[in-house]
């Protein structure tokens, strides 16, 4: 279980990648990932590696939302369908870009 | 030596024959060449001496005879003569003499003709002996190959997905040269394909073809990124292949909606991507060396990106189709190949394949010719095997129950996931376990968290409080001294239906699971709940909160 974090200088894009299990677990490690970001234009939650999540992660991810503001873009992709299917019955496919 | 002496004049055989003997020979006799001819096929000597002058059969008569006995094994055959006239000796030689001596016989020079043509028929066995080998090993050689290609052909060509994204064209040459074309579906549903062309032919190439495809297989199931993926089979052919052996590749991943490319390349031909006119939009050349060459720490992973629209195309082909040969010897080369990318062919794809055909025209083809067309939308396949029709009769009905005490509780890892294992089992479960995961780990969370250690949901509403909830539950976690998580599953059939019923009580005071006011989507808790009635059929809090139960249910008609 990790968080990876990585930015492109050049797109203002900040990815987070999530390994393992999505959960209360890495509500620390999560925060930090993009708390320290400024002026980024866009954030994509890589959950390739993301074998499942539970509402806490629901939770990290609009306090996430609610910490950088409307202006900056932020996509979740590559869900697996398990994955895409609690955000989708959260409804989070308003306030996020799910590919 | 066995030698035979084909003489009428019986002081000449008696005369060969004592001087043989006397150089340690075995002579066997014979006084005409109708004689000489059934000697030879009864003692099957090793070197023959032939008068040519006989009555019954000539010499020239019985040489005819013993040379079609003989077929393709060599015995020589010496002429002895006193004929001088060129016609007689070209005649001789002509039916399958090896050799004359002339009459009188001289013995120095009969004994040096022996061993001369004695050294000429050991070479002879040799060299036919090396023959039958070679002719063994060419058998076995070919052989190989046939398997290489035939376990080639279908352990890959089987693992080919179908889907309306990918066309492929694979045509190996007679012998296997290394091609490979792996497609795979990413857990996210992205789609991944692999074109690699190993060094080397037949079974050597076949071998690394192996390992190759088990290190994509498994990377595609994990869903790793084109970038893991490249250093992964990089990884795993370095240390599987001998040092001269390695696999020019191209990987690309489409994102599950067709929008972006993802693309690695390493000794491969340029990549082409066209627009939906079949119009080439970008060349994309490889960047890197070929797979199994460099070190873990040399290895460099970065990738082309590419925003695709929708339609646009991508190929992969690897180097047979430039390098194709006419029977002038004149290559297909790079210009003829991008000649069908100018948006003026109606079907790339095809009018090249079509093209490359007929440029080689009879021209046996040299090398595998492979070619991927990835097109661009929406990856259309089933990501995962369809569930195997399962006769209703042989589902069963079962109970599972555990009581989670203090010990379980404070485990690092989640108690659930030993459970979904369980579940993983069921043959009709089997496939829901990612949502009957979900349901368990919010239901224990509830009962865990609000239960047994008495959070509130409260602490949630900021993004600090959110941290905050966690470290209390991590501390009273640790402190806590006496609680327990009862779990209960029970599946049943009802008629074309699977029902799972679960129940989960905790021994805590309960919560206030439904003063709740209902969630705001901009809340970020109490979705738990929400989540979990949703996934299930129906979902019911008692005993002040410390008790769920619930129903998941399966279809079982298709």
């Amino acid at each position: 279980m990790s968080i990876e974090r990585s930015i492109d200088t050049n797109k203002k894009t900040l990815t987070i990648a999530i390994d393992g299990r999505f959960d209360f677990e890495v509500v620390k490690d999560f925060r930090n990932a993009y708390s320290e970001a400024s002026d980024i234009e866009a954030c994509i939650v890589d959950l390739r590696a993301t074998e499942h999540m539970d509402s806490s992660a629901l939770g990290m991810l609009l306090n996430m939302k609610k910490s950088l503001g409307e202006k900056v873009n932020i996509s979740i992709i590559n869900c697996r369908p398990a994955i895409k299917k609690i955000l989708t019955i959260s409804r989070f496919d308003k306030k996020f870009e799910i590919e | 030596m066995k030698i035979l002496i084909v003489e009428d004049t019986a002081t000449n055989r008696t005369l060969l024959t004592w001087i043989l003997e006397d150089n340690g020979h075995e002579v066997i006799e014979a006084a005409d060449g109708k004689e000489g001819v059934e000697q030879f096929k009864a003692y099957q000597p090793d070197l023959v001496l032939m008068d040519v002058l006989m009555p019954v059969m000539d010499g020239v008569e019985a040489t005819k005879q013993i040379r079609s006995h003989l077929g393709n094994t060599h015995v020589p055959i010496i002429f002895l003569t006193a004929l001088s006239d060129d016609a007689s000796l070209t005649k001789c030689l002509e039916v399958g003499g090896d050799d004359f001596i002339s009459k009188p016989i001289n013995e120095q020079v009969l004994k040096a003709k022996i061993n001369a043509h004695s050294r000429i028929k050991e070479l002879n066995e040799q060299l036919s002996k090396q023959n039958i080998e070679l002719t063994r090993l060419h058998q076995l050689t070919q052989q190989e190959h046939i398997i290489a290609k035939k376990v080639f052909e279908t352990a890959f060509s089987a693992s080919l997905l179908d889907s309306s994204n990918i066309r492929h064209y694979i045509s190996p040459a007679a012998n296997f040269n290394g091609d490979l074309l792996l497609t795979a579906i990413s857990p996210s549903g992205s789609l991944y394909g692999l074109v690699a062309d190993f060094t080397g032919h037949g079974l050597p190439a076949a071998i690394g073809a192996l390992p190759l495809s088990k290190a994509f297989f498994d990377a595609a199931s994990r869903g790793d990124s084109v970038s893991s993926i490249a250093k992964e089979l990089n990884h795993d052919l370095g240390e599987f292949l001998p040092d001269n052996m390695f696999a020019a590749a191209a990987i690309a991943e489409m994102n599950a909606n067709g929008s972006r490319l993802t693309i690695w390349m390493g000794g491969m031909p340029d990549a082409l991507l066209t627009n939906p006119d079949g119009k080439l939009k970008q060349t994309i050349q490889s960047r890197h060396m070929p797979l199994g060459i460099l070190e873990n720490d040399e290895f460099e992973r970065d990738c082309y990106v590419i925003n695709v629209d929708p339609g646009d195309r991508l190929y992969f082909y690897t180097d047979g189709i430039p390098e194709a040969l006419n029977s002038d010897g004149i290559m297909y080369g790079e210009k003829r190949l991008l000649e069908h990318f100018n948006g003026r062919a109606a079907d790339p794809f095809d009018s090249l394949i079509q093209d490359n055909i007929s440029f080689t025209g009879a021209q046996s083809q040299a090398d595998d010719i492979t070619i991927l067309e990835l097109i661009c939308k929406p990856v259309e396949t089933c990501p995962y095997p369809r569930p195997q029709d399962l006769a209703l009769s042989q589902i069963i009905p079962w109970n599972f129950s555990t009581t989670l005490t203090v010990d379980e509780l404070k485990s690092c890892t989640s108690p659930i996931s030993k459970i979904v294992d369980f579940i993983g089992n069921d043959n009709v479960l089997g496939s829901h376990t990612d949502y009957i995961f979900t349901i368990l780990t919010e239901l224990y969370s509830n009962a865990l968290e609000h239960g047994i250690l008495g959070l509130s949901s409260e602490i949630k509403k900021t993004d600090d409080g959110y941290l905050e909830y966690y470290e209390q539950r991590k501390v009273r976690l640790k402190e806590l001294q006496e609680g327990q998580i009862q779990v209960s599953l029970s599946f049943r059939r009802q008629s074309e239906e699977g029902i799972l019923a679960i129940t989960m009580i905790d021994s805590g005071k309960g919560f206030a699971f439904d003063t709740k006011p209902t969630t705001n989507e901009h809340d970020s808790c109490g979705r738990g709940l929400s989540l979990i009635k949703s996934l299930c059929h129906w979902a019911e809090y008692s005993e002040n909160g410390s008790r769920v139960d619930l129903e998941y249910r399966v279809n079982l008609s298709r």
